[in-house]
């Protein structure tokens, strides 16, 4: 079944900045979909079209609905987006009431909040978090506190703005293995391209607003080339042996 | 100093920290309203109202220290206050004439300074007191739950968890401008200054945006939803309450009356 299916999808910012291109894009359920390329390439603002928060001209289906002015609601319950910094994320003062926050939207009873919350903390391994406030913890706990937020919806789809960014390597380690436990059908927008071969089946390369590339994540991100053009590099490790780099530095 | 110091090191264990945030609210509410309605030449009646606060921070537990750490916040506008209000009183009379500058201080209008800055610490300490034993989140649902406009609810869980976000940042900018060297000239580094606020006012708008898409993607519809706790009240509590506001009642309504 197709979790998202993105059909002609064009979007221009009020400023005049052209920020989609004619984007069209498939994301099957279970599947995870690395959304890769340079700075300003329009990663974020394909994620903020796929929970509705911008609408540009094209469809944009969920499970096969069209995200719609009627819609929308139904389809935010689904579709779960992280933004790239937590700070945006977690608006509430206190842990519980952030995670806590999309659930009284929708007005469950206070019991069941309580348990939800307290198993989405635990799904990210921050169980009896709830009392913390959100400016004691950590970048790496800010990250999941901002997963957590989402996974208590019970999200069929998440969408995940450069979810390592910042990170050390041990967070972005012990984040990636948080991530791969996930069972939904994930997008992660990211320039980690480390991250993303581990974790991606599938991978589109977005540039200036247009998908240059998309397939196998195996496939896509072996193109070297394709992915130095567009400002991308496979790993760090991979770049250090490229030839002549060295005995450039070694030199 | 950096704002994490002015966080409520809450003396959540105490017996003022168990009541109902909402008779808290009330009583403390009273309590302000009852200080800044003392006429000001009762100062028996501030003498009062503040041993009545000497009573609440003992039973509060909370530290002399946090309460005065705090009150030492207001000390640059109660200055002023003390400073230029003997002067403003037009006719009184008349205690001495500043130099050059011709102002007169009156005996009224020193008079109305000290019943200004009493009444400003009093009603301080009191909010002091609130917030010292009660949880902010607690705060928050109890204003909720008194049918104050979920609009300021929304603001003020904003504003305090945007307050530390936004010092930090500019905490950065000033540690950024600092290790680049110190401005040659007065007027340079005013203008940098401003710069920094400009920039900073900049960048909270753009987080304002996101902020706002990160609400309405788990469904905000400009109601802050706020999960009830259980009700803690109960008829000791609002007995005790009770007992509170019609002493402060009565003794205003004396000052005025007798």
């Amino acid at each position: 079944m197709t979790a998202i299916e993105i059909q002609d999808l064009s979007y221009t910012y009020p400023d005049g900045r052209v920020a989609l291109r004619g984007v069209n894009l498939r994301v099957a359920d279970g599947d995870v979909l690395g959304l890769v390329g340079p700075n300003g390439a329009g990663k974020s603002t394909l994620l903020l079209h796929c929970n509705g928060l911008l609408s540009g001209q094209g469809v944009v289906r969920i499970f096969g609905e069209p995200i719609t002015a009627k819609t929308v609601q139904r389809i935010r319950r689904r579709v779960g987006l992280v933004f790239q910094d937590p700070d945006d994320q977690l608006f509430m003062p206190r842990v519980f009431d952030d995670v806590a926050f999309g659930l009284l939207c929708q007005k469950k009873p206070a019991e069941e909040v309580r348990r939800r919350v307290a198993q989405a903390l635990a799904q990210v391994g921050l169980a009896g978090f709830q009392e913390r406030f959100t400016h004691h913890l950590s970048l790496g706990e800010r990250k999941r506190v901002a997963i957590a937020t989402v996974l208590v919806l019970d999200c069929d789809i998440l969408l995940l703005d450069e979810p390592t960014a910042n990170l050390d390597p041990r967070g972005r380690r012990e984040f990636e293995q948080l991530l791969a436990a996930l069972p939904q059908a994930k997008v992660i927008a990211s320039h980690d391209l480390g991250m993303i071969q581990r974790l991606c089946t599938h991978v589109a390369l977005l540039d200036n607003g247009r998908i240059v590339a998309s397939g196998p994540a195996a496939e896509v991100l072996a193109h070297r080339d394709l992915l130095e053009a567009h400002g991308l590099q496979d790993s760090p490790a991979s770049a250090l042996s490229a030839p002549g780099m060295v005995e450039q530095l070694t030199g | 100093m950096h704002l994490s110091q002015l966080e409520p090191d809450s003396q959540l264990s105490s017996q003022l920290a168990q009541v109902d945030v909402r008779i808290k609210l009330i009583c403390a509410a009273v309590l302000v309203i009852g200080t800044v309605a003392i006429p000001q030449q009762r100062p028996l009646g501030f003498a009062l109202m503040a041993a009545l606060l000497v009573v609440f921070s003992l039973v509060s537990r909370v530290p002399m220290r946090y309460i005065a750490v705090r009150l030492l916040i207001a000390a640059p506008l109660l200055v002023m206050i003390a400073i230029s209000v003997p002067f403003l009183h037009g006719t009184g009379t008349p205690l001495f004439t500043v130099p050059r500058l011709g102002w007169t201080a009156t005996a009224e209008g020193l008079q109305a300074a000290v019943s200004t800055v009493s009444k400003s610490l009093l009603c301080i300490w009191t909010v002091v007191l609130l917030a010292g034993t009660t949880d902010f989140a607690r705060l928050l649902e109890g204003l909720s739950r008194l049918h104050v406009p979920a609009l300021v609810v929304v603001l003020m869980a904003l504003m305090y968890r945007y307050l530390f976000v936004i010092s930090d940042e500019a905490l950065r900018m000033v540690r950024a401008r600092q290790s680049r060297g110190r401005p040659p000239t007065r007027r340079y580094a005013l203008k940098v200054t401003a710069s920094m606020i400009m920039a900073l006012m900049a960048r909270c708008v753009k987080r304002s945006e996101n902020i706002a898409r990160a609400m309405v993607a788990r469904g905000f519809d400009g109601h802050l939803p706020v999960l009830q706790h259980e009700c803690s009240a109960n008829w000791k509590q609002l007995a005790g309450a009770a007992v509170l506001c019609l002493m402060v009642i009565g003794g205003v309504a004396a000052s005025w009356l007798v």
